[in-house]
């Protein structure tokens, strides 16, 4: 059974609660029979907005986009974080979001409890947290401090152990929100080689990213968004093309 | 409905992330703290001794009658208003890693009602003071004091589902919540002796508060909870269950965007 990500007509609103964030006010205005005030009707934005998409087995898909077009929402409902209001979202395979690589870490806990909460985050059993964890701590380079609490670490040892446990993953589905990437100058191509490799073993790629150069080098597939809205699929090549080229009509 | 089911499933099969969240709250909780763990039974031992001595006097009642039923009592009452009181938190508390990462909502609730089951066994230890000091005899009703736990712990997660997302839905609810935790607490008979009010006393009867603290009181003092208790709370997991799965069904998706 191959991966497979399909979106259909999915859009995504999200409310902006003022007031109605109140019980007591619901209370008191529907036993007063008050008319809702228009200025206090749920205001919402819409996010993304009719959104289809077919992404195949072996696709790196690139999205591009301004601040605020809907990326990282689209990228959150393949996560699987918010379901659409309307529309259909049929995704196989499993799926990892790489946005924040220190998710579940916690300060108290050694190098050691950290790779596995982080592991039971990213959905590996205990089974393979173990069997995991020689490689992720020789490639951290952290050594003999694993068994020390996180918090005594450096941000780039706490960087390194992070995106040591996130690349030890082999999904079929990668979300990457931005590229990751960390480390010293000895450490970055080791990462950078990583990533990749990562990568590589992934089914499908979802990356979303600003940078035109890394959407260049690592996807075949691209898409740009406008205010919610896919704008522009094709292969990376057709795609760039017409990005750069209407980039000041997209103001 | 089949995927709520089917989520409740899978987060089943994979408790090792719920356990390690609710362990990990304990160990926040009193790392680099020179008792740790122990400090929470400390505090229920002080608890006791100084309100026993104190409403046994005002009561006018034997303190080896009253201070065991005080003990017993309060040790049940702790688990039960702190789950409704931080329940309320339970989504709110995960906002960013609820926005990250699609987790089950059930998840959170099993991880705020573990770790105070896990406080609760702490708390219980006190009572082992009582025990020696007043020379009770533990006898074959304690063992009546395992499934009244395990009813109480499971019931806790649907009030803690229930409590969490109408909290996340209405901001100024934790504080109205927390003003009905504590009335409970002087309607409910902890510190006054229920033999006090005939049981057919509506504050007794209605409270199912009561029958819960029953459930675990009674054994602790040697004899075993009444039916109507057990048909009280059995029922009461059940309607609390059904509904939250009500809830569920209709909300389940809707609640990360409350947040």
């Amino acid at each position: 059974m191959g991966s497979h990500i399909y979106l259909n007509r999915v859009t995504v609103e999200f409310p902006l609660y003022g007031v109605q964030r109140s019980f007591k006010r619901l209370l008191l205005d529907r036993l007063l029979g008050k008319d809702p005030d228009p200025h206090s009707e749920i205001k919402s934005v819409i996010s993304l907005d009719q959104i289809d998409l077919d992404i195949k087995e072996g696709d790196r898909v690139g999205v591009l986009g301004h601040n605020g077009a809907g990326k990282s929402t689209l990228l959150k409902v393949l996560a699987g974080v918010y379901e659409p209001i309307t529309g259909m979202v049929s995704i196989q395979g499993k799926v990892a979001p790489l946005f924040d690589i220190t998710l579940g870490m916690s300060p108290d806990a050694t190098g050691y409890e950290n790779i596995l909460t982080r592991g039971l985050i990213l959905g590996l059993s205990i089974k393979e947290i173990r069997r995991l964890t020689p490689a992720i701590i020789d490639f951290s380079e952290l050594g003999e401090k694993i068994r020390l609490p996180v918090r005594t670490y450096s941000s780039g040892m706490l960087l390194r152990l992070a995106f040591s446990i996130s690349t030890a993953i082999r999904p079929d589905i990668l979300l990457l929100d931005e590229w990751v990437s960390t480390g010293d100058i000895g450490f970055v191509q080791k990462a950078e080689a990583r990533i990749m490799e990562c990568i590589d073993h992934s089914s499908i790629l979802v990356f979303a990213s600003h940078s035109l150069d890394q959407i260049k080098k690592v996807c075949n597939k691209a898409i740009i968004m406008h205010k919610g809205k896919i704008i522009l699929q094709g292969t990376t090549e057709e795609v760039l093309a017409q990005y750069t080229q209407s980039k000041w009509a997209l103001g | 409905m089949l995927t709520t089911l089917s989520e409740i499933k899978q987060t089943c099969r994979q408790w090792h992330f719920w356990v390690l969240l609710a362990w990990q709250d304990i160990q926040l909780r009193y790392r680099r703290s020179t008792l740790g763990p122990l400090w929470i039974t400390l505090s229920m031992s002080v608890t006791i001794l100084l309100l026993g001595i104190l409403y046994a006097k005002l009561f006018h009642q034997p303190i080896d009658v009253f201070l065991p039923y005080l003990a017993s009592g309060l040790i049940a009452w702790g688990f039960i208003s702190t789950v409704i009181t931080e329940g309320c938190q339970t989504f709110i508390e995960s906002e960013y890693l609820l926005k990250q990462i699609k987790i089950p909502l059930i998840v959170f609730c099993l991880r705020v009602s573990l770790r105070n089951s896990i406080i609760f066994l702490h708390n219980l230890l006190a009572f082992i003071g009582v025990i020696i000091f007043f020379k009770i005899v533990p006898d074959w009703n304690y063992l009546l004091l395992f499934p009244g736990l395990l009813l109480m712990i499971l019931t806790s997660v649907p009030i803690i589902l229930m409590v969490g997302m109408f909290c996340a839905r209405f901001r100024d609810i934790p504080p109205v919540i927390g003003s009905i935790v504590q009335l409970l607490f002087f309607m409910t008979p902890i510190i006054w002796q229920a033999d006090l009010l005939p049981h057919s006393h509506y504050i007794i009867r209605f409270n199912p508060v009561y029958y819960f603290v029953e459930l675990i009181r009674k054994p602790l003092l040697g004899q075993a909870p009444s039916l109507s208790s057990w048909i009280v709370c059995t029922m009461t997991f059940f309607i609390l269950t059904v509904l939250s799965l009500i809830l569920l069904k209709y909300y389940r998706a809707r609640v990360v965007y409350w947040l």
